[in-house]
């Protein structure tokens, strides 16, 4: 057994009394808050759209293709980070740091097309004071987008530390935040995109 | 060294369960296609939670989870049910209904 893998399984990273490791539960809690912003939004959305059935002609203008292809590649970079906690509890180190460079390249990709949907939708009039449905686009999708900036920060500060035998468990932790960025767009997609 | 040291559980095949997302959202794109829109739009959200389900069970590990990790996103989701509660009021006063 490597020694970061004796450092990844060490009885200092675990509570006794919920056997789940501190840092886990703490990045649970931390969703919980951010099931609460996210939820928040999107239910206000939702029951504004029941009522604005004018917001179906708005969602038309949203670049569906974009959508999908930045819905490929956050589905692409859960599965790599995946694969880098995967790589990390085997003891595979070098491989787990491959994968969170591939999750940050694709999570850079992930934004240069958001920024590329918003000049056109800018261009195009659809500001976000055009309506209150763009209003809503621009929030949902701005925070979302904020989000993965904030994930692809932690995920390079992570990797640096992990490549010096630091924490390497946090890989998991950062990979689970990660996903759950993901999950927030795989409800945004359909909610902005594809339902018109 | 095994594969359950950090997660206490067996890592599923996680480039099947990828290949099963793509292909839910190839389903999605299409189905926004359908001509009645109403059928079209809740399968699209019930792929979505199919696809959520699957990104919370089995790459974030909450399949595996123990009660500790259920109950802090339960009172997330709670707490999101306390805030529905106090702004649906409010919108239907409004918008009606």
């Amino acid at each position: 057994m490597s020694a970061i893998a004796t450092s990844v399984a060490g009885p200092s990273n675990e509570r006794a009394a919920t056997t789940v490791p501190t840092g886990r539960l703490g990045i649970w809690w931390f969703l919980a808050s951010e099931i609460v912003i996210f939820g928040g939004l999107v239910t206000c959305y939702l029951l504004l759209r029941i009522r604005h059935p004018e917001w179906n002609e708005a969602a038309k203008h949203t670049l569906t293709p974009a959508g999908a292809i930045n819905t490929f590649v956050l589905l692409t970079s859960s599965l790599t980070v995946v694969l880098a906690h995967a790589a990390v509890s085997r003891g595979l180190l070098k491989r787990a740091a491959h994968h969170l460079y591939t999750t940050i390249l694709l999570g850079t990709i992930f934004i240069v097309i958001k920024a590329f949907e918003y000049g056109h939708e800018i261009a195009e009039g659809f500001t976000p004071v055009a309506s209150l449905f763009w209003s809503f686009y621009y929030a949902m999708t701005g925070l979302h987008a904020l989000h993965v900036i904030g994930g692809m920060v932690a995920m390079a500060v992570v990797r640096g530390m992990a490549l010096q035998g630091k924490s390497p468990h946090r890989i998991e932790y950062v990979g689970i935040y990660w996903h759950f960025v993901d999950i927030v767009w795989i409800f945004l997609f359909p909610l902005l995109y594809l339902a018109h | 060294m095994n594969t359950t040291a950090q997660t206490g559980h067996a890592h599923p095949n996680y480039v099947a369960i990828w290949a099963v997302l793509l292909a839910a959202l190839i389903v999605s794109i299409l189905l926004a296609y359908l001509e009645h829109a109403a059928i079209a739009i809740g399968l699209i959200f019930a792929i979505a939670i199919v696809k959520a389900a699957l990104v919370a069970g089995f790459y974030m590990g909450l399949k595996f989870e123990t009660r500790y990790v259920i109950v802090a996103i339960a009172a997330g989701i709670a707490t999101l049910g306390i805030l529905f509660a106090g702004l649906y009021p409010d919108i239907a006063r409004v918008y009606g209904g």
